[in-house]
């Protein structure tokens, strides 16, 4: 080795050593996490003019940004008004139609919403239900294998992209926006009883699953690195697939139907016959 | 020639590293967004395979969120009798057993949460009012728009087994899907009677009778405060997030009936006791 090109290659291990020298400042080393962000069901909230002018203060906006108001959670009453179960008819007090919202922060590599959002709706479902097949309800109104669709609201000055968070990718379900949305009289073409009904709704950012396969000792089957499932089997609707790492939201609405046919009822019903 | 070709080599090569897996940090102050804790619909069988220590690598079927007493939705006395607004003096004796809401924020600084949460109970929140802060309720239950108690999320309990090994009785582990968040939780207690009566102790107050809708809201900023022109900070809007700096909120829905038990015909529904 001459001394020249000895000078050269220490030269070249010294930058090649020290090239990899880079500061680990602003890097988070983490696990590969397959589902990272969750699903949440989300809703605009009351502002005071003090908090809208807060946000005012931001370049490009009036007010502060919150999802589009829409009927919300809890519980569903109008002044003057009640819902009715109207014996072979509608009830002209039924809900127009309103959007359900939800939001995921997953994205793909482009920037598009990655995770399929799923919703279901469980009607007077205990608690403690373990089988919730026989509460789902209002699949008219909500197919459980339904994706909400993306929101198109625009980009900066909109709730895409509020203030110091990432994009909402906010997406929703219209329901009923042809039929209104007929609680005690339509629930998939049936009628609810009178009194105080509990609707929940569950979302999912993973597809409903499939049973778990079981090994001869009745332990689930092990499938590469996860579980095997038998799709000869219906889904279980109603479940969010926690296994296979899905999120999951809940929101319910709560109401009452009265009967049209009871006295109190006819004071405050406007119920329609329905032909047919 | 060679071995500076082998040196120049090295050099481009020696930084090339796969970015799978890297994350930068940076980008909008909040980027992760607060969610409100409920334990989804779970089989039996999954429970099962959870807690069985004989199943091994079974983790997954395990809650992640821990089981609250009360879920949200319509809530009803324990005995399935009516709540009651009572005489002065008096108590509802279905009065119902405190609970915890949880709650989470997956935004971190290093092993640290990087928010704090804070709640707030609205009794009949306006979605239209101007001023929210009025509905603020319940503040002998939970300080209002204090933050919550950061919680270990996992929660693992066991008990002596028949054989002499340990049985789990309680399992709720993170998923592996997505980093452990940081929880919290709020609980509504009562020091003096350990019930919470919600018809007649809305801080002292009596509700009205009918129906009524508690919803909790949950923010990862602190509430909004307006700034007076003279730079001066004006009172804690409760119950307003303050969406300016970026927060999040999360609300959820609790409905109960108050019948009214001062009239005669409700005696007899009513179960009501002196407050000692």
């Amino acid at each position: 080795m001459n001394h020249s090109g000895g000078i050269v290659l220490v030269g070249a291990l010294a930058s090649a050593a020290a090239g990899c020298i880079i500061p680990d400042t602003d890097i988070d080393v983490q696990p590969n996490r397959t589902n990272p962000g969750t699903v949440r069901i989300v809703q605009a909230v009351p502002l005071t003019q003090e908090a809208d002018d807060a946000c005012g203060l931001e370049p490009g906006l009036e007010v502060c940004l919150v999802p589009p108001f829409t009927v919300v959670p809890g519980l569903i009453e109008v002044e003057n008004q009640a819902f009715c179960v109207c014996e072979g008819g509608r009830d002209l007090n039924a809900l127009g139609g309103f959007d359900i919202y939800v939001e995921d922060p997953d994205v793909t590599s482009e920037g598009d919403p990655r995770d399929d959002i799923f919703g279901v709706f469980l009607l007077d479902a205990p608690a403690d239900a373990q089988q919730v097949a026989p509460f789902i309800a209002y699949t008219n109104f909500l197919p459980s294998n339904r994706p909400a669709q993306r929101v198109p609201l625009g980009g900066a000055g909109t709730y895409a992209q509020p203030i110091e968070r990432p994009p909402t990718n906010l997406k929703s379900w219209t329901l009923g926006i042809e039929t209104a949305v007929d609680l005690c009289n339509d629930n998939n073409g049936t009628a609810l009883e009178p009194g105080l009904h509990s609707l929940r709704i569950i979302v999912t950012d993973r597809p409903w699953p499939f049973p778990v396969e079981l090994g001869p000792q009745g332990e689930p089957s092990v499938e590469g690195d996860g579980f095997a499932r038998d799709e000869t089997e219906d889904p279980l609707v109603g479940i969010p697939d926690t296994v296979a790492g899905a999120s999951h939201a809940a929101a319910n609405f709560v109401f009452r139907c009265e009967d049209e046919a009871s006295e109190a009822g006819a004071a405050v019903c406007n119920c329609e016959e329905v032909e047919g | 020639m060679t071995r500076h070709a082998s040196a120049l080599l090295l050099l481009t090569t020696a930084c090339i590293i796969p970015d799978r897996d890297i994350q930068f940090e940076g980008g909008p102050s909040n980027p992760g967004a607060v969610r409100i804790l409920e334990q989804p619909p779970i089989p039996a069988q999954w429970t099962t395979w959870c807690l069985d220590r004989e199943f091994e690598d079974t983790e997954a079927f395990c809650p992640s969120v821990r089981e609250t007493t009360r879920q949200s939705g319509l809530v009803r006395a324990d005995d399935g009798g009516d709540f009651c607004v009572c005489p002065d003096g008096q108590r509802d004796a279905r009065a119902i057993a405190q609970w915890t809401i949880y709650a989470e924020d997956p935004d971190r600084a290093g092993d640290l949460a990087a928010d704090v949460l804070y709640g707030a109970f609205m009794v009949d929140p306006d979605p239209l009012s101007a001023d929210p802060s009025a509905q603020v309720a319940y503040q002998n239950y939970l300080e209002p728009c204090a933050p919550g108690e950061e919680i270990v999320p996992r929660q693992v309990t066991r008990v002596p087994g028949p054989a002499g090994d340990e049985m789990y009785t309680t399992r709720v582990l993170p998923s592996v899907a997505r980093n452990e968040a940081p929880q919290w939780a709020f609980t509504l207690d009562d020091a003096q009677n350990d019930t919470i009566d919600l018809c007649n102790d809305d801080n002292g107050t009596a509700l009205a009778p009918g129906l009524h809708n508690l919803q909790f809201m949950v923010t990862d900023r602190p509430f909004f405060r307006a700034q007076r022109e003279d730079g001066g900070v004006e009172r804690l809007q409760c119950g307003v997030p303050d969406v300016s700096v970026g927060a999040t909120y999360a609300v959820i829905n609790y409905v109960f009936e108050c019948i009214d038990g001062t009239l005669e015909e409700n005696v007899g529904a009513c179960e009501c006791e002196e407050v000692e």
